[in-house]
């Protein structure tokens, strides 16, 4: 059962599944706990356009996907609040705007697009030592950040501006959450894809959701789920011989719906679904 | 900053929101120990007074201070951890999975600083903000499971533990039925009177304000129309500010009531 680790690209995906899916579903009690699921997809084509601007301007994709990331997550939050509009709707704006220009940069790339359209549909078995490495260091990176910074953003996501009311410097952490989300997305495209990953972020998260009134634990619960999620679909699509990406999301939809069936919420009627 | 010094201040401001103007050359004092009442119709810029006091709002004219510093960009944080505010019970999320004793929590987070755990002394605050306002039995319920009154009395519980030096409460008795908004008004007077805390209550009902407020503040379309005793407020002439052609009605509807309470 286990001699599929044995094989070096086998230990690169699972390790890319335990950063990777670890990471993604943290992030993703944060986004959906802000009801901002957008977040993953653009990111995600943010970071298409950033490795196809990579691979025609000649410089590693990887790092120009992490860089385009990075200035939309460090730009989605402050327009968002200064233009007055919801953040859904500048993620809107910054996802069309950045899928309508990689697909025209696309077409000026010169022979075959392996390596960008790998971007979208995710290629967690070619996945590379150095790429385990980045997911690693930003898994390490989540982890501390969240822990050490648990309770400030734990009041961020009750009410920002609560939080702020009651000196906390709410902005800061709003922004900070999008701006690692954008490092996260970026750095896990490989795992099932910039289309796909919207997946990671938010069943996870959601499932653990249906089964805790605790934030601490909802996020144990997600990155659990998260992991769980993509291990199952690393190892039905080895022994199946099926796309491992397509097979994450399946796992993770499937956990969710375990999770809503059997949700202790479901059998209370809180107070707050009582009275309007 | 001495004792005498108000604890908040407006002078001459005035607020635009694009060309909209929403206060227009308003000033007034908060001294220390006032309950001060903040009453006028919707949209008549209530909210806005208690929003630049929180530094939200940026003045377009005129000066803001709160404990004698100005409330500008880089002063905000420090001021607004002397500030318990309690929103409008709509405006929160009640979804989250956090616990009473979270939300509370909360108002500890600037105190203990940012990136450091809630100590002893955090944990004995959020205990004793609790057992203050009655709710000590809830605090492991989801914040969420509780009803509109019982989640307000969480929010000023949240507010309380901050042990403020000036209390702002927008509106917070707007979603509660009778029974829930007579125990929080009730509530709010025990609290100005056992901790001669500086509180500004912002509402739009003036017969739901508590007796116990020390003075009454009236805006009208963005101006301070009325600032005096609370009893001085229950005229026709100043109600009018607030209810238009229904004042007098209001006002019998008030007396009537009044001398309904004082009958054995």
């Amino acid at each position: 059962m286990i001699e599929w680790l044995q094989l070096g690209f086998m230990r690169n995906a699972a390790l890319a599944c335990l950063f990777g899916g670890a990471s993604l579903s943290i992030l993703g009690v944060c986004v959906t706990l802000m009801d901002i699921p957008f977040l993953g997809i653009s990111m995600s084509h943010s970071a298409l356009l950033g490795a196809i601007a990579g691979l025609l301007c000649g410089f590693d994709p990887l790092l120009g996907a992490i860089a385009a990331c990075a200035i939309s997550g460090v730009l989605i939050g402050p327009v968002a609040d200064r233009a007055g509009a919801s953040a859904n709707v500048i993620l809107g704006i910054v996802f069309s705007a950045t899928m309508g220009l990689a697909f025209l940069l696309l077409t000026r790339i010169p022979g075959p697009k392996t390596e960008a359209l790998n971007l979208i549909w995710g290629s967690i078995l070619t996945i590379s030592r150095r790429e385990v490495w980045l997911l690693g260091i930003i898994f390490a990176l989540t982890v501390l950040l969240l822990t050490v910074f648990f309770k400030e953003i734990a009041a961020v996501l009750f009410h920002r501006e609560i939080a702020a009311a009651s000196g906390i410097a709410a902005d800061l952490f709003h922004y900070g959450i999008i701006f690692v989300s954008g490092l996260i997305v970026s750095a896990s495209l490989d795992i099932v894809g910039g289309l796909l990953i919207f997946s990671l972020l938010v069943n996870p998260a959601s499932a653990a959701y249906q089964l805790t009134y605790r934030l601490p634990t909802m996020f144990l619960l997600a990155a659990l789920f998260g992991v769980a999620s993509c291990f199952a679909g690393l190892l039905v699509s080895y022994l199946l011989n099926v796309p491992t990406g397509a097979v994450i999301v399946l796992a993770s939809s499937t956990v969710f719906l375990l999770a809503f069936l059997f949700s202790p919420k479901r059998r209370q009627t809180p107070a707050s679904q009582e009275t309007p | 900053m001495n004792s005498a010094d108000p604890v908040a201040s407006l002078s001459r401001v005035s607020v635009r929101f694009g060309r909209h103007p929403a206060l227009r050359d308003v000033s007034l004092e908060l001294r220390p120990g006032d309950f001060v009442a903040l009453a006028g119709a919707n949209g008549s810029g209530k909210t806005t007074i208690l929003r630049l006091l929180l530094g939200f709002v940026r003045p377009a004219a005129g000066d803001v201070r709160v404990f004698g510093q100005p409330v500008a960009p880089g002063a905000l944080r420090a001021l607004r951890r002397r500030i318990g505010y309690v929103p409008q019970s709509p405006a929160v999320d009640v979804r989250l999975p956090l616990s009473v004793r979270d939300v509370v929590a909360i108002g500890r987070c600037a105190r203990t600083g940012p990136g450091r755990r809630l100590g002893r002394d955090d944990r004995a605050a959020i205990a004793a903000s609790l057992d203050a306002i009655g709710i000590a039995h809830l605090a492991d319920r989801p914040f969420g499971h509780l009803s509109g009154g019982e989640r307000q009395k969480a929010q000023i519980a949240r507010a309380l533990c901050q042990e403020p030096d000036l209390m702002l409460l927008d509106e917070p008795t707007s979603s509660l039925d009778l029974g829930a908004r007579c125990e929080c008004l009730d509530l709010l007077a025990r609290i100005h009177r056992d901790r001669a805390l500086t509180m500004l209550l912002v509402m739009h009902d003036i017969e739901a304000l508590p007796r116990a407020c020390t003075r009454a503040l009236v805006v009208d379309r963005g101006a301070l129309v009325f600032d005096a005793d609370f009893r001085g407020l229950l005229r026709a002439a100043n109600l009018r500010h607030i209810y238009r052609q229904n004042a007098p009605r209001v006002l019998r509807e008030l007396r009537l009531a009044e001398s309904q309470a004082e009958e054995p």
